[in-house]
């Protein structure tokens, strides 16, 4: 597996990545070997389960499955799951960040990632706003381009991530 | 049979040797095929916990199913072509990796528990198709499902760490 290296700065980031280094938390994390990896894997069920509700919201404003029931239904049904993985999915970021604050914090495919974090939870929350305004906001002509739109987008954004997630283990410092 | 032979041999080819030594190839393949697992665990996920009675966007399960599951299998075949994939590329290795091993063992014991839930238990789908408390036997196949595939995904984390048995 070659890493390629990546310059970084001496600057902020890297003081605070330094700092969260030396954190008694940081170290309890690090003792045992399985405890990293045993967040990982939870972080991983927290994507499959993000991921997934997205999907399936994009793929019913698709008209791709569940084609009998409306979109707002499956939104609604589905949004409390998602809202519990992207929970998980901070908190057991946040705890691999303090365990292993080098590999993400100085990385810069780890910005990369929560930037398209960023875009993926911006499309997902569009999509929400129409159902929110009016349960058949994204089936008027008008709005509908846009909807499909939107869809794929959020499709293609969450795949991003899961690739930046995976890189951060091949490029970087 | 020699296995080891076997895989040294897949190892060896052409498409492992350029999949190994590509610095895009593996790490792309791998992220398909992370993908594709998150799909596919979280769409069954969705069935199992339907199948422990609780409420999904339809009420009925039959329904459910068939909204569901034909995604779940689109997700599946990726995850086995990626998977393949990735396995010839350093198939003696993995071969001996026993997280590895476990993991094809799992999953192989969902796909039983599947197949038993399907081929039987779903005989009686018209007597609690559309009911929360559901039989034993189902909510059985639910959970074990969820189990199963829970054990894959932390198997397939553990590959990176693990070593021969």
């Amino acid at each position: 597996m070659a890493t390629i290296p990546i310059m970084t700065s001496t600057s902020t980031l890297a003081q605070v990545s330094s700092w969260i280094s030396h954190t008694s938390l940081s170290a309890l994390m690090q003792q045992s070997e399985w405890t990293i990896p045993s967040i990982q894997t939870v972080h991983i069920l927290s994507i499959a389960a993000a991921t997934s509700t997205a999907f399936l919201v994009d793929l019913r404003l698709l008209g791709i499955v569940a084609q009998n029931r409306p979109t707002y239904v499956i939104a609604r049904r589905l949004r409390c799951w998602g809202r519990a993985a992207l929970v998980l999915l901070a908190l057991s970021g946040s705890l691999l960040v303090v365990a292993e604050p080098g590999r993400s914090l100085t990385n810069v495919v780890f910005g990369v990632k929560l930037l398209v974090l960023a875009a993926a939870l911006l499309s997902n929350w569009a999509l929400e706003r129409g159902l929110c305004t009016d349960p058949r906001y994204w089936e008027h002509r008008p709005t509908r381009a846009m909807g499909r739109v939107i869809a794929v987008m959020s499709m293609l954004l969450w795949a991003g991530v899961v690739l930046a997630g995976r890189l951060i283990a091949y490029i970087g410092a | 049979m020699d296995v080891q032979a076997i895989c040294a041999g897949l190892q060896q080819s052409s498409l492992a040797t350029s999949i190994r030594e590509n610095t895009v190839l593996f790490p792309g393949i791998e992220s398909l095929h992370v993908l594709a697992v998150s799909f596919l665990v979280g769409s069954v996920a969705i069935v199992d916990l339907r199948l422990l009675g609780v409420r999904s966007f339809t009420l009925s399960i039959r329904e459910l199913m068939a909204a569901i599951l034909p995604l779940t299998w689109l997700a599946f075949a990726a995850a086995v072509v990626t998977g393949t994939l990735l396995f010839l590329s350093n198939a003696l290795e993995y071969s001996q990796n026993a997280a590895f091993r476990w993991k094809l063992l799992i999953l192989i014991l969902a796909g039983l528990n599947a197949a038993l839930f399907h081929s039987f238990t779903c005989r009686g789908l018209n007597r609690w198709g559309r009911a929360l408390r559901t039989p034993l036997s189902v909510r059985a196949a639910g959970i074990v499902s969820l189990l199963c595939w829970v054990g894959i995904v932390a198997l397939g984390r553990a590959i990176g760490f693990t070593s021969a048995l």
